[in-house]
């Protein structure tokens, strides 16, 4: 090729005509003659058979990649910032920092429960005790109504994949027809990972009554807990006491603070007290949990009907922090992302390790299923 | 005032980095590795600039940036120009130093310089030099503040970044303060080490800066200003979520700056994948290896039905 007469161009033009590629070349004599384009002096028309054409892409891309750093870059110029850095460093992100498992755990929970595409509750807690403050800490709940196909399919698949012990698994499915609707319960931080599935039942109202005259409890969940990062598993019975006047939860409070911890139960009493103020203790739902293989002794009792925010227990939720210890600006910043949300049960006593502690439930939110009236 | 409420909306804004030496030497500065090597724009890059907001009228305000941009002689020249393009404001960002010279402060004025960022390190003399490594310059800013202050069609905009160093005199920057009239918003910026680990050891705590934070927040807006924080977790913030803004402006610097903003890493948090936050940027990864995840207080915004 003779490349003596070779011209330069900054300006082209392609076209397909008859099946051809026509590649006009030329040079740019008057820049914005035209709206939006340039007056150009054609200096070279070349005809490519759109094979030729082909290759003739290739090897431009191919000489272009040694650029496009440089191209991208004048390119990211125009945008902004977010846009820009993702523009000139494409597919590599800065370095990022070693997950926290816990956080991706609860996230495949909750990404778990709704994809079943069911309405569920949501609601937070965190967990006070010696020393340590846990807000990692949630509830979801499911109506066995709301779930299309096998409640005890969709939700033993779940806890299949988050990991629970297969004799555990047995052993759900094996009571899973007392489930009215299920809890899914998560709670994690660096050291362990438990993941719950409670079963909860529709106690029949005759069920109710004896028992309240009997002053025996009944069945209320049964609960199924395994640690995802140690083989650890157990079993949990929520026994709930129907319809108790406040002097009869203050009694049980005792009992199950008999041991001592007696700070914790001037604790519970004064938020039973504050409850009782807005509400009349047969409103509220005052259980007791056991669990058969160690000396849990513990209590849960349900508040929503008080209409109490977490506020307006800030002066217990202070002398719960100042009897566990724990450092007053931790405790500060979760309190003041959550002082308004609505109070939900409080549960306390001793936990499994045979340790006093509290947890606060808090602010309950409802997903709705927007394909109810698809049917 | 913008479509968005703001006085100062970042989509107004463009921002153009003209200038990239500086007198002095925080501790904090966030470019400091970049200085040597990072283009300023050209005058013609400028123009480019001041040419398309001529034709489309795409934003109402320039700031001026990089370093420090008065050590630029041709900075009242910047600032006419980009008003004889239609900018309805020029902004500039530094340290306020040259200020103190109010010769110099009324000849930008008379540019047509009328929005001005300045850095305030700290609340005290003591504190602000060591930050800055120049002995006397807290008294210059804060004269240049004050030179500022005394003319009016003016905004004043401080930011004070927040490090070990500076935190815990957040309230007592805003109290300092407190005299300028035309002083409209205060910004507290979170740093970040534009890097994996904080090496200089500047990252502070969230929980340790939260109540100074909030403290500051509420006084500058006791004050009449507005008050923005960038960089912290919304979540945290508690009834003063309102303050984060890290919306920013179109920035035009050159395209090496963005591979090294990246290795910061933002958007990190436990909560990342369900939080219905929209405007946090959640952890980055210097913090994270050095303060951990906080999964122990972070609560995560929760979508209402």
């Amino acid at each position: 090729m003779d490349l003596s007469t070779a011209t330069p161009a900054d300006a082209f033009k392609v076209s397909i005509e008859a099946g051809d590629i026509i590649i006009e070349f030329g040079k740019v004599v008057e820049p914005g003659a035209m709206p939006g384009g340039a007056a150009v002096t054609v200096s070279d028309r070349m005809i490519l058979p759109i094979d030729t054409g082909r290759r003739l892409l290739y090897w431009l891309d191919d000489a272009l990649k040694a650029h496009a750093a440089a191209i991208r870059a004048e390119e990211a110029k125009a945008l902004p910032p977010g846009q820009a850095a993702n523009a000139t460093r494409p597919g590599q992100p800065g370095a990022r920092a070693a997950p926290e498992e816990a956080g991706e755990k609860a996230a495949l929970l909750l990404r778990l429960v709704g994809d079943i595409g069911a309405p569920y509750q949501y609601e937070r807690s965190f967990r006070l005790c010696e020393r340590a403050l846990l807000a990692n800490r949630f509830l979801l709940t499911l109506n066995a109504r709301d779930v299309p196909g096998s409640l005890r399919e969709r939700a033993l698949d779940i806890c299949g994949r988050m990991g629970m012990p297969r004799l555990l698994r047995d052993a759900a499915d094996a009571s899973f027809g007392i489930a009215g609707c299920v809890h899914f319960g998560f709670e994690g931080d660096q050291d362990s990972i438990i993941c719950k599935l409670y079963l909860e039942r529709a106690v029949p109202p005759k069920e109710a009554r004896d028992a309240r005259r009997s002053g025996e409890p009944v069945l209320l969940h049964l609960a199924f807990k395994w640690d995802v990062l140690q083989d650890a598993a157990v079993t949990t019975k929520y026994l709930w006491y129907p319809a108790l006047s406040a002097g009869e939860i203050e009694s049980r409070l005792a009992h199950v603070y008999r041991d001592g911890q007696q700070p914790s139960f001037e604790i519970a009493k004064a938020a039973l007290e504050m409850a009782v103020a807005k509400a009349p203790a047969e409103k509220l739902q005052y259980l007791e949990v056991q669990e058969d293989a160690n000396s849990r002794r513990s209590f849960d009792l349900n508040l929503y009907n008080a209409k109490l925010q977490v506020k307006d227990i800030q002066p217990l939720l202070q002398r719960m922090r100042e009897h566990f210890g724990v450092r007053a600006g931790q405790f500060q910043a979760l309190y003041d992302q959550i002082n308004n949300k609505a109070l939900g049960h409080l549960a306390g006593g001793v936990h499994r390790d045979g340790k006093d502690f509290f947890n606060v439930y808090y602010g309950v939110v409802g997903f709705p299923h927007f394909n109810d009236r698809v049917g | 005032m913008s479509g968005t409420g703001k006085r100062f909306a970042a989509r107004d804004y463009v921002e153009v980095t003209v200038h990239f030496k500086c007198n002095l030497k925080c501790t904090h500065c966030m470019i400091e590795g970049t200085m040597n090597w990072l283009r300023p724009e050209s005058n013609s890059q400028l123009a480019r600039v001041l040419e398309q907001n001529a034709r489309q009228k795409k934003w109402k305000g320039l700031t001026l940036t990089g370093s420090e941009v008065t050590l630029r002689h041709d900075l009242p020249d910047l600032a006419r120009a980009a008003r004889d393009h239609g900018f309805e404001h020029v902004r500039i960002q530094t340290h306020g130093m040259r200020l103190a010279d109010e010769d110099y402060c009324r000849a930008l004025i008379e540019a047509g310089v009328d929005e001005y960022f300045v850095s305030v390190t700290a609340a005290n003399a003591e504190t602000h030099d060591a930050i800055t490594g120049v002995t006397g310059s807290f008294e210059r800013t804060v004269r240049g503040l004050e030179n500022l202050d005394t003319f009016d069609d003016v905004a004043i905009l401080t930011n004070t970044v927040i490090t070990e160093r500076s935190y815990r005199q957040l309230p007592e920057v805003v109290a300092r303060l407190s005299h300028l009239r035309h002083l409209a918003q205060m910004e507290f910026w979170t740093y970040w080490p534009m890097g994996e680990t904080d090496d200089k050891d500047l990252i502070a705590s969230h929980l340790d800066v939260l109540p100074y934070l909030r403290q500051a927040i509420a006084d500058a807006r006791a004050h009449g200003r507005s008050a923005e924080v960038k960089n912290f977790p919304e979540c945290l913030l508690g009834p003063e979520h309102d303050a984060l803004d890290n919306d920013q402006p179109q920035l035009i610097i050159d395209p090496a700056f963005w591979p090294e903003f990246m290795r910061n890493g933002f958007h990190q948090c436990v909560h990342r994948s369900y939080c219905t936050s929209r405007r946090c940027l959640g952890l980055n990864t210097a913090y994270v290896n050095k303060y951990g995840w906080h999964g122990d207080v972070l609560v995560p915004f929760v979508a209402e039905p």
